[in-house]
């Protein structure tokens, strides 16, 4: 018996769909862009380095940076700012796809049609881009302020760029498709018949939305939520743009201890208290989710 | 014992080939990557690139934009292998690259006009590279929020002033002139920065992340004056922007020279010594000198258009009072002056 050669046979293995095989690609992907660097960042947040012409010379275990980090008033400030700008963002979020993917599930084919396009349309399209939209739409002499003006609503133009709400208002424009797609998959898999034995019940469209579609729709506000958090939470592009240069969130912190203060070991650390941070967040959205799903997973079983 | 087939042969040859392609590509391309401004401050170095590429068939010049503390840090992350050979530099932006390790000197042997460099700018180059240019930092102005600009400094803390100033972050090497000129400015020195944060907080800036950033809030009339470069303002009111340019004093005028300089381990050593020397002649300096950049010039005897008279020292008074900021003492603590800033104004 000839034995093929040890390429073609990966290849066949591949190709079979048997075993782990398939997945290998993918695993060595996610070894190579996800565990290597959280090693690297574990290993710089943990030590005292010095660095000399682009190459680390010494590297001592160290906690140093981590408790200072954690007892630096300017972390407390920095992370809490952001915990906020993202907490409120996924509400925000929860709060206007809700309505659009609830449209889409009852709306007819056109409908259909027209709100997946103008849900997807906008992330085809550059997050930069999209920014920038905002810049020119709040600036001094954007249309916001140019129509305000023009109705003699204010005499001078609203400062509303390079503000706290300038990022919000960003960050739920750029984010809200990441929750109305997990809404909208969802709630096409309901069960029409639900609804129309809540209606031949006599009950409301208001009480068939609250008692029949909320419930059954929490998976897809979970998965759009844990989306649009974990997005809004590190996101670098948004702020940078929109919130001025005295505006700093977690993302921006790391980049900048990176960047520009070359504090590697300072910047791993923000990096780790960043993503367990998100990763908690997480953690509570996914029991929240678990516990609203409760009942219709009982009535489903 | 296996024998190797032609088909084993054809194979091994095909992916030797693909492998090495970009390699032998490139060596046969000799494609130059430096910094420069990413702007239409690259037009006297895009045309020494075109003067380099005619006398060296297949050499080509790609400029990227960006600041130089973002080159820096590629660089260290890279361990070194610097994915740029050369760059246009600040002083603050070399000693702190010098810190880093990653420069290599320039050797003015090899730069023939170097001879012909005013002697008050090579010090600015730390013995790294050659100065090419210098830029002007003054004060920005909306003409129509702002009919009467400051003379000095100290002006910008007159009441007049009050909720229309910005001002750079200061890791830009805008910014940290920002910071060491505004205690300058009330006879501290330089380098006592934490009063130059704490001047500036009285002022309640609207802070641009970058020049660039902090130049579009000019345009958009978010602020009404700001400390900017020179060319910035030139370019900007060369496009029909209502802005002016205000020279200021006390200290100053205030400048900050631009140099080549060369990154370790860069395989176009000869090529890049060239285009310093290139950027040195006297048809060059004159092309920088031009408008809307009006760059400043280094070499001795170029003669500068008298629209730059608007932007750059032109007057014997002004000449002999143009100042830079004290660069060794400032740009090692820029990390911390960034940390300082952050407490201060995002804390």
């Amino acid at each position: 018996m000839t034995r093929r050669p040890l390429l073609l046979r990966l290849v066949d293995e591949l190709l079979s769909g048997r075993g782990i095989w398939p997945a290998v690609p993918a695993i060595v992907v996610l070894v190579v862009v996800a565990v290597i660097p959280f090693g690297v960042l574990l290993s710089l947040g943990f030590s005292d380095i010095v660095v000399s012409r682009g190459v680390i010379v010494s590297q001592e275990l160290s906690l140093r940076h981590l408790t200072t980090a954690l007892a630096d008033p300017l972390y407390h400030t920095t992370f809490r700012r952001s915990l906020t700008l993202a907490l409120t963002t996924t509400f925000f979020c929860s709060l206007l796809g809700f309505p659009v993917a609830y449209l889409f599930l009852i709306g007819g084919p056109w409908v259909r049609r027209i709100i997946l396009v103008l849900t997807i349309a906008p992330i085809l399209t550059s997050g930069i881009v999209r920014t920038y939209a905002w810049i020119v739409i709040l600036g001094g002499r954007g249309v916001v302020n140019a129509t305000l003006m023009e109705f003699g609503l204010i005499s001078q133009p609203l400062r509303i760029i390079n503000t706290h709400w300038a990022v919000l208002i960003g960050m739920v424009q750029i984010h809200l498709p990441i929750m109305i797609l997990p809404l909208i998959a969802v709630m096409s898999r309901h069960d029409s018949r639900l609804e129309e034995a809540s209606a031949n019940l006599g009950a409301s469209r208001l009480a068939t939305l609250r008692t029949i579609i909320l419930p059954l729709s929490v998976p897809g506000l979970g998965t759009g939520a844990a989306l649009v958090f974990t997005l809004s939470y590190t996101t670098f592009v948004v702020p940078q743009l929109l919130g001025g240069g005295n505006y700093l969130n977690a993302a921006t912190m790391v980049y900048e201890q990176v960047v520009y203060s070359l504090e590697w070991s300072k910047g791993a650390v923000t990096a780790m208290i960043l993503m367990a941070t998100c990763l908690a967040v997480l953690l509570v959205f996914a029991w929240l989710t678990h516990i609203g799903t409760r009942w219709t997973r009982v009535a489903q079983r | 014992m296996t024998t190797l087939s032609r088909r084993h042969f054809l194979g091994a040859a095909a992916g030797s080939v693909a492998l090495s392609a970009p390699t032998v590509l490139r060596a046969q391309a000799r494609e130059l990557v430096m910094i420069g401004y990413g702007s239409a401050q690259d037009d006297p170095l895009k045309r020494a690139g075109d003067i380099l590429a005619k006398k060296y068939p297949g050499v080509s010049l790609r400029i990227i934009g960006g600041l130089s503390a973002e080159a820096i840090a590629q660089i260290k992350a890279s361990r070194g292998a610097s994915p740029y050979d050369f760059a246009v530099m600040g002083s603050p932006a070399i000693i702190n690259a010098v810190d880093e390790g990653v420069l290599e000197p320039l050797d003015l042997a090899k730069v023939p006009n170097a001879k012909n460099i005013d002697p008050r700018f090579p010090p600015y180059a730390y013995g790294m590279g050659v100065p090419i240019s210098y830029a002007g930092i003054g004060i920005a102005y909306n003409k129509q929020m702002v009919p009467n600009p400051p003379k000095t400094w100290a002006d910008l803390w007159k009441p007049e002033y009050a909720g229309k100033i910005g001002l750079s972050r200061p890791q830009s090497n805008l910014g940290l002139a920002c910071v060491a000129i505004a205690a300058a400015a009330f006879g501290r020195p330089d380098s006592d920065t934490d009063f130059g944060l704490a001047k500036w907080k009285e002022l309640k800036p609207l802070v641009g992340r970058n020049p660039n950033l902090l130049q579009q809030m000019l345009e958009r009339g978010e602020i009404g004056l700001c400390p900017l470069w020179h060319d910035n303002t030139g370019i900007a009111i060369a496009s029909g922007l209502p802005l002016g340019y205000a020279k200021v004093t006390g200290p100053g005028p205030l400048i900050l020279p631009t140099m080549i300089v060369k990154f370790a381990r860069t395989a176009h050593n000869d090529l890049i010594h060239e285009f310093a020397d290139i950027l040195l002649t006297n048809e060059s300096q004159t092309f920088a000198a031009q408008p809307p950049y009006y760059f400043g010039t280094t070499v001795k005897g170029i003669v500068a258009p008298a629209g730059a008279a608007a932007f750059l020292p032109s007057t014997p008074e002004e000449i002999a009072s143009m100042v830079s900021v004290d660069w060794p003492k400032v740009a090692p603590n820029r990390g911390k002056i960034v940390e300082a800033f952050d407490r201060m104004f995002a804390g």
